[in-house]
């Protein structure tokens, strides 16, 4: 009984010797890993293209012979814009992943601020290829958006009198969430959504329903709107269709940047994977997961 | 050697009352910033600091509710066909389909509620959109059937054998016994089962939050409503942490438990009393 106890303490204690001694090995050797932690929109991205840039090049002499002779090991995590910034600061990640702008008492607490844009993601006002107010009309006006999504208008025909007394389905995300922390900031203002409207779990979901009823409209985000083409269709919102020129050049209004940040100037590895990031197969890949891409 | 047995017993046990205690300790203690009154308002916006949780406390009550009074008069009546009317390895067969469908991801519930009864619900129920209580309740009953089922024909098969030979010798009918012995006998353990099922009902996230449309109003049959556990994995992924919205969150979590508890009390009461 005695010598049970004693050995269990005994397997408990080495265990608990080599956490400490991993741990240990993992901060010496830091400077041949990336560590990017963030918004949940831009970490599926980042990780993508990480894993393809160590399936290419293996090891980081590979990418550029004066760095060393090691695996590249790049972690990504989602967590939030918010806690990508926090990251930053707090000094738990190299870079943060960031899906709006940085705010500037943020920038202040950032020593030698640095971002770099690496994409575009915007949000389409959607509905059925036979919603009956695309029928008549592929433009909406700010404030029709506006009027529409508080719940001012609920029937289709408050839109316009030609339409059916049809009610109108508005679909939204989760109103915390960061993509319609992008619609009430660019449209909606101060301006509440109508309590009435589904909230989606998910942009998919979201999408689903659109194609499903065709008096439903929400914000489908430009990749989706890409993905399932014919199927939902967009309006152009104040005269502008959200087309890759619209939302690079800013005339889109409805989008947020993708923004990788961190300190100062960054050492060869870093530069070396964001170098990737804005090469020809990076943009593709960005283009590819829904998201316009930026130099 | 058994006193080492004992012991390991023993930790084990402690080890999963202190992780038990622990989690209840941890959700209380993130919530406790938000418990007021204001945690029963009826108006939920974080955008403007509104924490409000009274219709999706009532949310979660009702469509669990509707979906115990489907679900119930259903299992009970497949418990008792089992035991009578079925030939015995049929019944056995459909025991085990049921059973099955306990072990279905609750997803995949979801899906097949959100591509077959909500655009269902939107033609028949003429509703602008099929999101809505009674969707949700359909397919929460089907979730929650095998507990009612299997508690049930458990209870009664036991009662049915203590009582069916004399009663038999007697020259009772076996329906007589049915409904005058076996059924009053069986009733508590039936409605150990009910409770247990509306826990799990009051818990379901995924499945529900797929059809219900999570719109913070007053719960309606046709409307469209939220639940506390989908209004949970709707907003908890992109809350700020530390918060009021995130401890609002946890406070949902409270009311839940406390709602949880009270159910699983009132059936470990009723079942010590009985059995």
């Amino acid at each position: 009984m005695k010598q049970f106890t004693k050995r269990a303490i005994l397997a408990a204690c080495m265990g608990a010797a080599m956490l400490v001694a991993v741990g240990c090995g993992s901060t010496k050797e830091a400077p041949t890993q990336l560590t990017y932690n963030g918004s949940s929109t831009l970490a599926p991205v980042i990780s993508k293209l990480a894993t393809d840039f160590t399936e290419k090049n293996k090891s980081w002499n590979h990418v550029d012979s004066s760095l060393p002779d090691k695996d590249i090991t790049i972690y990504v995590s989602s967590g939030g814009s918010g806690t990508g910034i926090k990251a930053v600061i707090d000094g738990s990640a190299d870079f943060g992943l960031v899906a709006r702008s940085v705010k500037d008492s943020e920038k202040s607490k950032i020593k030698d601020y640095n971002e770099i844009k690496v994409g575009i993601d915007a949000l389409t006002i959607a509905v059925n290829p036979e919603n009956p107010l695309f029928g008549i009309k592929d433009n909406l006006t700010k404030d029709e958006i506006i009027k529409i999504f508080s719940g001012e208008y609920k029937t289709w025909n408050q839109v316009d009198p030609s339409l059916p007394n049809e009610a109108i389905v508005v679909v939204t995300r989760d109103l915390g969430g960061g993509a319609h922390e992008v619609f009430q900031d660019k449209i909606m203002g101060k301006t509440e959504v109508t309590k009435d409207a589904i909230q989606a779990p998910s942009m998919g979901a979201l999408v689903a329903k659109i194609k499903d009823n065709k008096y439903a409209i929400g914000y489908a985000s430009y990749g989706m709107l890409r993905q399932n083409a014919g199927q939902i269709v967009a309006f152009k919102v104040d005269g502008v269709a959200p087309t890759d020129e619209t939302i690079i050049d800013g005339s889109y209004m409805i989008q947020r940047p993708l923004l990788i940040v961190g300190h100062g100037n960054m050492n060869g590895m870093a530069s070396a994977f964001t170098k990737y990031l804005q090469s020809e197969d990076g943009r593709k890949t960005i283009h590819n997961m829904g998201f316009v891409p930026v130099n | 050697m058994y006193r080492i047995l004992q012991r390991s017993i023993l930790s084990i046990c402690a080890v999963v009352v202190l992780f038990s205690m622990g989690l209840i300790l941890y959700i209380i203690y993130q919530g406790l910033p938000s418990l007021g009154l204001d945690l029963l308002g009826n108006q939920w916006n974080p955008r403007q600091e509104l924490f409000g949780l009274l219709y999706m406390l009532w949310g979660s009550v009702f469509v669990s509710s509707i979906a115990i009074a489907i679900a119930a008069p259903l299992g009970i009546g497949t418990a008792i066909a089992v035991n009578t009317v079925v030939p015995l390895r049929v019944g056995h067969m459909i025991l085990s389909i049921i059973d099955i469908i306990a072990g279905i991801p609750s997803v995949i519930f979801g899906f097949i509620g959100l591509v077959v009864l909500v655009p269902w619900a939107q033609r028949i129920l003429y509703l602008s959109s099929g999101e809505s209580f009674i969707v949700a309740s359909i397919v929460l009953a089907a979730m929650v059937l095998p507990y009612i089922v299997s508690q049930s024909a458990a209870s009664i098969a036991t009662y049915q054998q203590r009582y069916t030979l004399v009663a038999e010798n007697l020259g009772i009918s076996p329906w007589y016994t049915m409904i005058h012995l076996v059924l009053p006998s069986a009733m508590s353990s039936i409605g150990v089962g009910i409770l247990l099922a509306l826990s799990r009902a009051l818990g379901e996230t995924m499945a529900v939050m797929m059809v219900i449309g999570n719109a913070p109003i007053m719960p309606t049959f046709t409307g469209k409503g939220e639940t506390i556990p989908a209004l949970i994995a709707l907003e908890m992924g992109s809350v700020e942490y530390g918060s009021p919205h995130y401890h609002s969150l946890y406070g949902g979590a409270i009311l839940l438990i406390v709602l949880t508890m009270i159910i699983n009390g009132i059936a470990w009461w009723r079942g010590g009393h009985h059995d």
